[in-house]
């Protein structure tokens, strides 16, 4: 079912909150069981706490995306090479690796 | 489990290292006997190092550089395996070793023209086995060191260039080539030519040329022209240089035309000696300037080798930091 809802003119604040929500008819039906569960006797406390882990659900999930995309355009601006930067094991030359580890035994040894 | 402590035993400064940590102290050590009555003030204001070393007293740093001028800096720190040595080791470990560790591995570096069996057994007896480090002011360390692992000197920047904080290979440009790095101490150059991470003997050599020599030149000037008799603080006259400028009689005077012409002559003179190992380094990736002369020199370096690259940081820690990466990516 898809919620319609019609604004007046003094609910300018409404609109504002109901404008900037991308899921509108989610946002509704949200506001709408929180009110009702006020009005069946649930604090308000945890409704708004309800609400704050839902919403953060939400933007947690997309957190690794916006850290990934914001470390992309940084890397982009200042025109390094990410390759470099972000070591990990499978990242090694294999030869170069198996050279320094050489290098290393030679060294190393007792 | 065994804990890794890098160590740069150096004529001018030893550095310490470990994964959480890392230190720096003059390399000055003097009998404590000389100076006994300094003891009681170390013990209340926890300044300089006082230790006890094979059942003797040494101030170590500062503190021996100002109570024993006569005893504070000799070549014996720079002698493989002295007891001077022993206590600039274990001053650093009273500083980075935890009072919880009870196995080390110890990763360190000599001279080009000491990276000998000779050398590095006079090193490894020195440094393997059990140590009970008796510091005043700190709680007593007793710990075992179970490997000392001994790389020339300037491989450390190379290291630390080329490997990440764990020990990874991160730099594949300088790890797939050839490198020349020129390491500029206190008392002696080193130079080292690797080939894709392979030290190569034959391109790597030592001279006695450092730091030291020019500081000499410029205090012997400075008496002579401005009557500072500076001839046995060092520390003094490399501070002046760095800062090209003196105070004299309280006033501050501009020594560039006394320093420039010295630090010039022995660029000419450590790169007289890269020429004939690496002749004009075109099919060298680079030319690293490495230690604690290499700020100073880089300018007129470059001018031979227009691929120098200095290493970032502090170029006095490149070495240090170079071999506490070899070992963990060794030993983890």
């Amino acid at each position: 079912m898809i919620i319609h809802v019609r604004l007046r003119d003094s609910d300018a604040d409404i609109e504002t909150w109901y404008t900037a929500q991308t899921d509108k008819s989610k946002a509704v039906r949200d506001a709408i069981r929180a009110y009702v569960r006020l009005q069946n006797g649930a604090s308000q406390e945890a409704v708004i706490k309800d609400a704050v882990i839902a919403a953060m659900g939400g933007e947690l999930a997309r957190l690794p995306n916006l850290v990934a995309g914001a470390v992309r355009d940084a890397l982009a601006n200042y025109q390094l090479r990410p390759a470099q930067e972000q070591a990990a094991p499978g990242d090694e030359d294999p030869e170069l690796a198996a050279r320094l580890d050489a290098q290393l035994d030679e060294f190393f040894k007792d | 489990m065994t804990e890794t402590l890098a160590i740069d035993i150096g004529y001018g400064y030893t550095k310490g290292m470990t994964g959480k940590a890392q230190t720096l102290i003059p390399s000055m050590v003097g009998p404590a006997e000389a100076i006994r009555f300094e003891s009681d003030v170390i013990a209340e204001n926890g300044k300089g190092i006082a230790l006890e070393v094979n059942g003797r007293a040494f101030f170590v740093g500062e503190q021996a550089e100002v109570q024993s001028a006569s005893a504070s800096q000799t070549l014996d720190v720079t002698r493989t395996g002295s007891i001077e040595q022993k206590a600039l080791f274990y001053a650093v470990a009273s500083d980075l070793v935890r009072t919880t560790t009870d196995d080390i591995a110890v990763v360190t570096g000599l001279p080009v023209l000491d990276f000998d069996d000779r050398h590095k057994a006079d090193l490894r007896a020195m440094l393997q086995g059990e140590h009970t480090v008796r510091r005043t002011g700190k709680h007593t360390r007793c710990f075992n060191v179970e490997g000392v692992h001994v790389v020339p000197q300037a491989m450390g920047s190379l290291f630390a260039l080329v490997l990440d904080k764990r020990g990874k290979l991160i730099d594949g440009d300088l790890a797939g080539g050839r490198v020349g790095i020129i390491d500029v101490g206190t008392l002696t150059t080193n130079y080292v030519l690797v080939d894709r991470l392979r030290y190569v003997e034959t391109g790597s050599d030592s001279i006695t040329t450092g730091m030291a020599e020019m500081l000499q030149k410029v205090a012997k000037d400075l008496k002579r022209e401005h009557d500072l008799d500076w001839g046995l603080q060092l520390s003094k006259v490399d501070q002046a240089v760095r800062d090209r400028s003196t105070p004299v009689k309280g006033v501050p005077v501009n020594i560039a035309g006394i320093v420039n012409p010295h630090i010039e002559a022995l660029a000419d003179t450590i790169v007289s000696r890269a020429r004939t190992l690496w002749g004009g380094a075109a099919d060298l990736m680079a030319v690293v300037l490495t230690g604690g002369g290499s700020l100073e020199l880089a300018s007129y370096i470059r001018k031979a080798y227009t691929h120098t690259r200095t290493v970032g940081g502090d170029p006095q820690f490149a070495n240090v930091t170079g071999y506490l990466r070899a070992g963990l990516r060794r030993f983890g």
